[in-house]
């Protein structure tokens, strides 16, 4: 069921609806009714996968119970949690690529044996509600968090269904906080909750489904296409990601805040980032405080000098590029990631008494720019990685560019240069204005010119038959 | 709790995008998007029409033709327009591709109104067309220019939509809409569309002679039996090359599962019900006795029809509704019946094969000789 169908339309009406007589009248059966349909909404996907998801709830569920419970050694708890959580992903999302890993070593080594790739579809959001579903045993094992005593309540916050299959990945503190609260619909949520979800079904299905016609046919070709087209395919598969993934968390964010929860923000205008440490502050900013807490300092952080810090960003990034998908191009987008972000740390260090390069870059606009276009163009970079079929298209990717063959430039292409100068555009006017962030506190004239301009966005531009959001498959 | 949606900053929301779904209807209404128009669409080639009337004088027409393509396509307007010339009278090509009972009486109607010196219509059509209700997903773009001639209290144009509910297929948006949303997503083909399809057609479109080189000799459509077996074979060749327009025709038409269905147990085409005829029966009385009570001519040509769409196409009750009609004015002195049903079997040059385009448009070799024999009984009618 995707947040663009009318199915969900008609769904989350209902569930809105229903949602708000419960709370009213009968508040525990309201979390009965939300697990419930949640579950009907993963369901729509695959009632078989469902049991994975109540595999990790009960699993996640007890452990955090005895983790709390026990005086001696709690961690055998949260490593069982781990267990559990991780085999389960590794073995759905990582076992064929395993596999076809190892068949390239033993072919590699001349051997003959050959492993057959298992049979199966990866399930819709696995790793995004592992991850959160971890957070919550890690918190309670690290003695951060106090256990849930009721199952449902756990239920909900793991399978939730805004933020079940593409995030943001919320916290257990985060979201009981508001369990536990008075919950309400209020006037702000609702006008924000749906001024969100008109930007989110713009930025999909205007932005996102658009851009997806200039860069898809490329990536799935590159032979085809010479230099120019490469560049362009880069940048709107660039735009396209970001609209695409933002505006699921912009629905997902919105149609929470119909039911009462406010979520994390998860994107802050990342392109307009001027460092990469920037971009991810700026980019997926739930998974990358995950990382942050949970593996990143656990691997040390910053507290053992310089050259560790960059050793211990680059493991986090590698596995941070790992977690999107089971392929070497993930891992490799993830690297080049570390690599950028270990690079940054290490030109951080004063050479001498005085300013580091960045500070001196800066101090004017001049320098400012450059930083931007640098961190733009390496951020651009790293997504062919990313979105390439293969590591052979990527670099035939990359030797396009690196190799500038002149063509002439045809009218489309200048279209397409119109269209993301404009989105760049958008994109910085959107910082500046902050207007999802302001999405509950806006004046009627800006709310209501916004609305209309969005509604008449989506009614001449959306693309009829819209694709499934690209972070589904993660 | 639902506070928000009594609030402005909702329902005005709602309220601005009424009033620019307002202003874009009377706008589209108004003719601001016939230039971007796709040039190949119903709605332009209807809006072309009337254009080239009025570039030409409303008052230099005295005969007009109207029909669907059927007729449209199998003239040759030029020569027919010249044999009124030799009369002293204009005239003018006014039959749509698509057109049907709806298209024929809305711009008759139009016609009449905006015509000062008309004397008479030409109507020509194969009986089939008699037993056909409007198709409205074609109908309305069809008659574009001529719906505040449309009276659906009047006509019963549709088998499935009531009456009550016909409005909001008149809405402008509903026309323009598709059309707007194809040139936004795709401008640079569009713009290039548009600049190039002069080039295409530059004959003016009131003597537009569409060239139909085809013919269907090559398919064996002597009956259903081998209509089904030929869509069947051209639907295997479907999967190596694209068909042409008059292989997909028959593929459309022989090679559904209710046709594969009557085939095999030799049923023919069910009957419309006593209601549906009826209805059928007074839209075409209502119709050509509107066209008599203005002191019109109405000259009613009944053109030949290939054997597929007999079997294949035409419903049963459509000879018993034409019977019904004919009889009714047959006696009127300004009603004439041109009945050309035989004029291909009269002749003994070509067989039925040669003288198709497709099964539904004569060729080039049938466009020749019903235009002669048009022409001929036009003399015949006006020196009467």
């Amino acid at each position: 069921m995707l947040f663009t169908s009318l199915h969900f339309f008609i769904f989350f009406v209902l569930v809105v609806v229903f949602s708000a007589i419960l709370r009213r009248h009968a508040p525990r059966a309201e979390i009965l009714f939300l697990v419930i349909a949640s579950a009907y909404f993963y369901g729509q996907w695959s009632w078989k996968y469902l049991i994975l998801i109540y595999i990790t709830i009960l699993t996640d569920f007890f452990l955090g119970l005895k983790c709390a419970a026990t005086t001696t050694h709690p961690r055998r708890f949260l490593f069982l949690s781990l267990l559990v959580n991780l085999g389960i992903l590794v073995f759905f999302k990582y076992a064929n690529f395993l596999i076809e890993s190892g068949n390239q070593l033993l072919q590699l080594a001349n051997s003959d044996i050959h492993f057959t790739t298992l049979d199966f579809l990866l399930p819709v959001g696995i790793s995004f509600y592992t991850f959160q579903s971890l957070s919550y045993t890690i918190d309670i094992c690290r003695g951060q968090l106090a256990p849930r005593r009721k199952l449902l309540d756990y239920a909900l916050f793991v399978s939730f269904f805004p933020q079940l299959v593409a995030g943001p990945i919320v916290r257990a503190k985060e979201f009981f906080g508001q369990l536990d609260g008075q919950r309400q619909f209020t006037f702000s949520m609702a006008q924000s909750g749906l001024l969100l979800m008109l930007i989110g079904l713009v930025k999909k299905t205007v932005f996102a489904d658009n851009l997806a016609l200039v860069a898809d046919p490329v990536f799935d070709a590159p032979a085809q296409y010479g230099s120019l087209a490469t560049l362009l395919a880069m940048y709107a598969f660039a735009f396209q990601i970001y609209f695409d993934f933002s505006g699921y968390t912009d629905i997902a964010i919105g149609a929470a805040r119909f039911l009462g929860f406010r979520f994390p923000k998860n994107f802050d205008h990342p392109y307009t980032a001027l460092s990469i440490q920037d971009f991810w502050r700026r980019w997926h900013i739930t998974l990358s405080r995950w990382l942050r807490d949970y593996l990143y300092i656990s691997l040390g952080g910053n507290r053992h000098g310089p050259w560790k810090t960059a050793r211990n960003l680059f493991l986090t990034m590698f596995l941070g590029g790992l977690w999107h998908g089971a392929s070497w191009n993930f891992a490799i987008w993830g690297s080049l990631h570390g690599l950028y972000l270990a690079a940054e740390k290490l030109l951080r260090i004063p050479l001498r008494s005085g300013p580091t390069l960045e500070q001196k870059l800066h101090r004017t606009r001049l320098g400012r720019g450059f930083r931007w276009l640098l961190t733009f163009n390496l951020v651009c970079l790293a997504w062919i990685f990313f979105r390439a079929s293969s590591f052979d298209d990527s670099l035939l990717m990359l030797s396009r560019l690196m190799h500038w063959e002149s063509q002439a430039v045809t009218p489309a292409q200048w279209l397409t240069m119109a269209a993301l100068s404009g989105f760049l555009a958008l994109h910085w006017l959107g910082a500046r204005y902050q207007w999802t962030a302001r999405s509950d506190r806006m004046g009627t004239t800006e709310y209501v010119i916004l609305s209309v301009a969005l509604v008449v966005l989506l009614a001449g531009f959306s693309v009829r038959e819209s694709s499934a959001f690209i972070y589904f498959q993660f | 709790m639902f506070a928000f949606f009594l609030h402005k900053k909702f329902w005005l929301t709602i309220v601005i995008l009424l009033f620019l779904t307002v202003v874009l209807e009377v706008a589209l209404r108004l003719g601001v998007w016939n230039h971007w128009m796709h040039p190949r669409s119903f709605v332009k080639n209807a809006v072309n029409r009337v254009a080239a009337f009025e570039s030409e004088g409303l008052e230099n027409f005295h005969w007009i033709s109207v029909g669907s393509s059927s007729f449209d396509w199998a003239l040759n307007h030029a020569l027919v327009r010249q044999a009124m010339a030799r009369h002293g009278l204009g005239y003018g090509r006014f039959g749509f591709e698509s057109g049907a009972f709806m298209s024929i009486q809305t711009s008759s109607d139009w016609a009449m109104e905006h015509l000062p010196n008309l004397q008479g219509i030409i109507l020509g059509m194969p009986v089939r067309e008699f037993g056909n209700f409007n198709d409205p997903t074609k109908a309305f773009k069809v008659s574009w220019p001529f719906l505040d001639n449309m009276d659906a209290q009047r006509y019963h144009y549709f088998r499935d939509i009531h009456r009550p509910f016909v409005w909001p297929f008149r809405m402008a948006i509903g026309m323009y809409g598709a059309d707007i949303l194809d040139f936004l997503h795709h401008p640079i083909t569009r713009i290039s569309l548009k600049n190039s399809f002069s080039l295409w057609r530059p004959e003016p479109p009131l003597l537009y002679n569409r060239n139909m080189r085809r013919n269907l000799c090559s398919l064996d459509l002597q009956n259903l039996q081998a209509c089904v077996a030929t869509a069947k074979r051209l639907k295997k060749q479907q999967k190596h090359r694209k068909l042409k327009g008059h292989e997909r025709f028959v593929t459309r038409v022989c090679g559904t599962p209710q046709a594969q269905r009557r085939a095999k147990n030799n049923r023919p085409i069910a009957k419309l019900n006593t209601e549906e005829q009826k209805q059928l029966e007074n839209n075409w009385i209502t119709f050509f006795q509107s066209v008599l009570d203005r002191n019109k001519k109405l000259v009613l040509v009944l053109l030949p029809e290939h054997s597929l769409m007999n079997y294949a196409v035409k419903n049963p009750s459509a000879d018993a509704i034409a019977r019904v009609v004919i009889e009714r004015f047959k006696d009127d002195p300004r009603f004439h019946l041109v009945d050309l049903r035989t004029l291909f079997t009269r002749q003994t040059r070509f067989q039925e094969c040669q003288l198709y385009n497709d099964p539904l448009h004569f060729n080039n070799n049938g466009k020749a000789i019903l235009t002669q024999a048009l022409i001929s009984a036009l003399d015949h009618f006006i020196d009467e």
